[in-house]
Parts: structure tokens; sequence; C-alpha cells
């Protein structure tokens, strides 16, 4: 009886209706699971000052978010979710990384600009920045928009002078 | 059954009409003149202190106001009024909240020995993007650890009365992150919730007895007050304006653009609130802070540079012209031989003089310490002066000479035997200066209020002046 019983869980579990269920919501599911362990981390575990609860939850929603992408590579949320990830743990460049596939896939989304901006400065990279920002003032039209963003180029040129670093990964130039 | 009905929307409007009018909880028209310093207390307000930003004053700055200051001006409490970190650590976008920069704010305030009975720190739009609950501020803090609220509401009590303040959350509630753009409303989303203004509503029905509830948020009410980057409320303002004029409030304080600016907002009050707006500390190039003075209730408030001593601050008579604007709450003083003026000097060095004099180019009048507090006061004679608007100047001799200016004007009109303010003098100010006539004492600290001519004592001359204005019943 037993051995039937386990058959027959084994048969829903792997049974072609139940894949096409799972395969349809995994992508969302992984993504809102990644979104919940990110909270965790990020406004509970981290202000609660509980660091090593706070990389446990990081990792699972990284893990979540990559499945989440593996599923349907053409979502921008995940990436931008992954991004975010990375730079709240302070991986800058990867954080860059997966905003330029974001932007890549949708690059009418403005506020992608400033995040992959404040990934390149915070990775030390001024110029790649500076560059990002330039791209997204192009597309701008808005006059106080424009503004701010002149603003925020002239300050990162700024420092891309200040330091001499001008290239990316922030190498001084010989 | 019957009576079920008739009464119940008597009780209705009875709730509706009159409870509103029986809870007014201040009275920004209250001001008085007062002939000693017994009714003065003072406070700090900071803002935008934004821990976190690279190489800046910031961190120098909150150090040097919960240090240096703090124990030089002794003020009652410190508001810091919103942007108490940055958001960027170091950045040039705010993408933040960075637990490093709270953790720097906290340990600046904690090394100091702030807490929560002292400081009473707000969040700003700064505080608040990309953290839709306020987890870092609750968390970290002064109030937020204490309270578990992003809103604080906390009242002085004294023999002369007691004073409402109330610091409320206008950064916005969604956690979205620092936008450029203008359809996605620029900057912020500022606003008061319905939550957050039944907090404040519910706070001034509790306090119905405060002599002034003065609130203090982060945002002014609407964007582009200093520069066009400006954000200001996008929800919440119309309900505030109704609570602000129903409950009699006479201060909205706020910080946000890092310019300083006093002023009044009319637009569809029925009186007009005092509207201050202080500078950064963190970031502005001057005016890193602002003290603000109670003074017979009446409001007064000096900006003030980081390290920069004495700072000067009359408190009695009120400015008639703050910001350059009418002051609706300031009083008029009568034509007496001895109408006190009276300042705070606050300086690390000892402070080796300060004088007034009136309309510029007068002689300067020494006057006194009182008490061995940063009170100052003199008297002006003024009963041969003309009626209408007068300049007065208090200098004060310290680590640096400092002059303060206010305006005044002279009603002759004003009886200044009316101790009881109550429109007249009759046998109740009789029976107040009676019980003081034949003091001679009053240089040691006795309140002598009928010694009109500040000889020091209460003698015929006082009450010749007294009689001059015995039962008038027309005093303004």
């Amino acid at each position: 009886m037993k051995k039937i019983i386990v058959l027959i869980w084994f048969f829903f579990l792997f049974s072609p209706g139940m894949n096409v269920y799972s395969q349809a919501e995994t992508a969302e599911e992984f993504e809102r699971r990644g979104v919940d362990h990110f909270k965790r981390a990020f406004y509970e575990a981290i202000p609660q000052k509980d660091r090593a609860r706070a990389d446990t939850e990081y990792a699972l929603a990284e893990k979540a978010f990559q499945k989440a992408i593996q599923r349907k590579p053409d979502r921008v949320e995940p990436y931008l979710h992954l991004g975010r990830t990375y730079f709240v743990q302070k991986e800058f460049l990867k954080a860059a990384n997966v905003y330029e596939k974001a932007l890549r896939l949708a690059p009418e989304r403005k506020e992608v600009y400033l995040q992959l901006a404040s990934a390149l400065e915070m990775a030390g990279d001024y110029k790649g920045a500076e560059k990002t920002l330039k791209e997204l003032r192009e597309q701008e039209k808005d006059g106080y928009s424009l503004g701010t963003l002149d603003e925020l180029i002239n300050r990162l040129g700024k420092r891309t002078r200040a330091t001499g670093m001008d290239n990316k990964g922030g190498e001084k130039q010989p | 059954m019957k009576k079920r009905f008739f009464f119940q929307p008597l009780l209705i409007s009875l709730i509706i009409f009159i409870l509103p009018l029986l809870s007014i909880a201040g009275n920004p028209l209250g001001a008085y003149y007062h002939w000693s310093s017994d009714r003065l207390f003072w406070f700090m307000i900071i803002s935008d202190s934004h821990i976190g930003t690279e190489g800046g004053q910031e961190t120098d700055y909150l150090t040097w106001a919960v240090n240096e200051a703090r124990e030089v001006i002794a003020p009652l409490f410190i508001v810091n009024a919103g942007d108490l970190t940055d958001s960027t650590n170091g950045g040039v976008i705010p993408n933040g909240p960075y637990q490093e920069e709270w953790d720097l704010y906290r340990r600046i305030l904690d090394a100091a020995g702030i807490d929560a009975t002292f400081y009473f720190d707000i969040p700003g739009n700064h505080d608040a993007y990309n953290d839709a609950d306020f987890a870092y501020h609750l968390a970290n803090s002064i109030q937020g650890s204490a309270s578990g609220s992003t809103q604080s509401s906390w009242v002085r009590n004294f023999p002369f009365g007691s004073y409402h303040f109330l610091g409320v959350c206008t950064a916005g509630n969604d956690g979205a992150p620092f936008s450029i753009w203008p359809g996605d409303n620029f900057g912020d989303h500022a606003g008061l919730d319905q939550g957050e203004l039944a907090f404040i509503e519910s706070q001034l029905i509790n306090h119905p007895d405060a002599e002034l509830t003065l609130i203090f948020g982060h945002h002014p009410f609407y964007a582009g007050y200093s520069t066009w980057t400006d954000t200001g409320l996008t929800y919440g303002l119309e309900s505030l304006l109704y609570l602000i004029d129903d409950y009699g409030v006479s201060q909205y304080g706020f910080g946000h653009t890092h310019d300083y600016r006093e002023n009044f907002y009319y637009d569809t009050l029925f009186q007009g609130v005092f509207y201050l707006n202080v500078a950064s500390l963190g970031k502005s190039g001057q005016d890193h802070y602002a003290i603000m003075a109670v003074d017979g209730n009446g409001l007064s408030v000096v900006p003030a540079d980081k390290g920069t001593w004495p700072v000067v601050l009359i408190t009695a008579p009120v400015d008639q012209s703050m910001g350059n604007q009418s002051n609706p709450f300031a009083y008029e003083v009568p034509r007496s031989p001895g109408n006190p003026i009276r300042a705070l000097v606050f300086d690390k060095k000892t402070v080796v003089g300060v004088e007034f004099r009136i309309d510029e180019g007068g002689d300067w009048h020494e006057m006194e310490q009182v008490n061995d507090t940063p009170v100052w006061q003199g008297f002006w004679n003024a009963s041969a002066s003309i009626p209408g608007p007068h300049v007065i100047e208090v200098r004060a001799y310290g680590s640096s000479v400092v002059t303060d200016r206010i305006e005044t004007s002279i009603n002759p009109e004003l009886c200044i035997g009316d101790f009881n303010r109550d429109g007249d003098v009759d046998d109740s100010d009789l029976a107040v200066f009676a019980a003081d006539f034949g003091w001679t004492d009053c240089d040691t600290g006795e309140d002598c209020e009928g010694d009109f001519d500040k000889d020091r004592d209460l003698d015929g001359s006082d009450l010749a002046l007294f009689a001059a204005d015995f039962v008038r019943t027309d005093c303004e």
C-alpha cells in the first residue's frame, strides 16, 4: 500500500501537467521569493545588525533571481532585483554587469541608467558612470531632469579629473 | 425612541462643531511683553545633517552641534528636521539606505550622550529612499529606535504654561528611489498620509492646554520654495493646513532646501503660521543651525554659523519684522520709562559686555546679565519716544562682537499697569501693585512687576505711573 502511495505521489510530482504549471509560474515565483529574501536581509537583518542572517538571505535572494532569469531571460525585473542585491553587498562590478544586461533588454527604462551609473561610480569607474549619464542625457527632453543630470555629470567629471582615473575599473592612467 | 432621534443629531453637531473649538491647542496671538526673564526658554534646530556625504563637513558639524554647541547654548532640546543621513555613502546618487551611515550617525550621538528625551530626529527624503517602512530610521534614529514611530510629540511644562511640539514625517511612504523626473514626482514623493495626519490631530487634541504649538517636518509645503529642485508635500497638505488653522499652530519649521529663510505662510490660513526654513548643518556654507526662543509666548529665532561666537538673539520685545515680513503675532510696547529689552547671548568664552541702543543712531546702554544665565536685560526709557516704529539693536562683546537687530513699535494707548492683561487697570492690578509697593530690593532677583521706571524699587514715582492708567478700560 505504501509503495502505491509513493508511486502516485511521484506520478503527480513529475506529471507533464504539473511541469507545465511549474514552468509557467516559476520565474515569477522565484522572483517573488527572491524579493522576500532580499527584504529579510536588507530591511530586517542589516538594521538589526545580524550580518550572518543577512548573508544567508542575500545568497538565497541571488539564487532565486538567477533562477528567475534562467526561466525567463527576457524579463527585466529579476535583473534589476539581482543588480540591487549585488549593489547592497558592495559587489558593484557584478551589479553593473547585471544592470547593463537589463539596459540591453529595456533601453527605454531611464531609471536603469541611474542604477548602472551608481554601480559604476561605486566601483570607482567614474568615467563609465559619467558616460552612462551622458547616454541618458541624450534621451532626456525634460529641462528639469537635464539640469539635474548636468549637475550629476559635472560632479562625476570632477571626480574623474581629481582621481586621474578615467578608464574602466578605476585604474590610474599611465 | 423619539428622544434618541432628537439627541443623536444634536450630539453629532456637538462633536463636529463644538469640540474642535473647545480643543484649540495653542494661540499664536498670545504673545505678551513680560517684565522679567522668568517666562523664557530656548532650543536648537538643526536639519539636513546628511551623514555619509563624501568629503563633506557633515560628520564634524554634527559632532560639534551635539557637543560644543549643546554645552554653550544649553538648549531645552534639539530638533533635527530630517535627512539625517545622505543615502549616498560617499557617492553622487542617493541609492541607500546604508547601515554604515546610520552607524556613524548613532556613534556621534551616542558618544555625546544624546537620548530620546532631548533629541528629536525626524526622517527626510534621504532617509526614506528605497525604504517604504522606514526600517533604517526606526532601527537607528534616536526617536525611531526609542518609540518605534517616525513621528514624535513632546511637551515642555513650566509654571507659566505648557508648550507642545510635534515632529512629523513628511518623507514619502512608498520607498520610491531617488528620481530626476518631474513626471515621477521629481526627487521624492513627500506627503502626509491618513495615518500620519491622524497621529498629528490626535496629539493636537490631547494638548488643548498648550500655550503654543510648534510643528517640525522636513519638506516645505510646496515644491520650488527655494530652488526648482526642492520638492514639497504632494499629498496631505490641505489636511495639514486645516489642522494648523483649527488648532492654532504657531510655527511650521522645516529643512530640505539647504537655505535659511524666515517667512509667514498664509494661503488659506485664517491667521497664518510662522514658516521657518532651516539650512543644512551638513551641506550649507552658512546658517548651519538656528536657536529659537519663546519669551512671553513670543517666538524669536536666529540662524548661526558653526563655531562662530557669540550668538545674540533678542527675545523681548518680539521682532515685528521677521524675514522682512510683518510679524502678525508680535505685540506693541508701551511708552513706559522702563521697557525691558532682553537678549540671549551664547559664547564659549566669557561675554564681557552687552549693550543696546534705539533707532541705530542713539547712545549704547549697558545691559546686565541675569543670574549667571545667558540672558541679558536692559531697560529702555521710552517715556519720551514718539509713537510708532523703532529699531532695537543689541551688541555683545565676547569671542567677537556681534549685533542682533529687531523692529518694534510704541503704542501710547497701551497700559503699563495691566498686569493680568485683561484689558483694563482695575482693582486686581492694584492688588498686584500694592503687594510689592515699598520694596527696595528689586535688584536681588525679586520680580517687581510694578517697578515701571526700573530704579529697583516700588516707590512714589511708580505709583504716579500706575495712577495715570488706573481705571482705564481701553487697554489694547
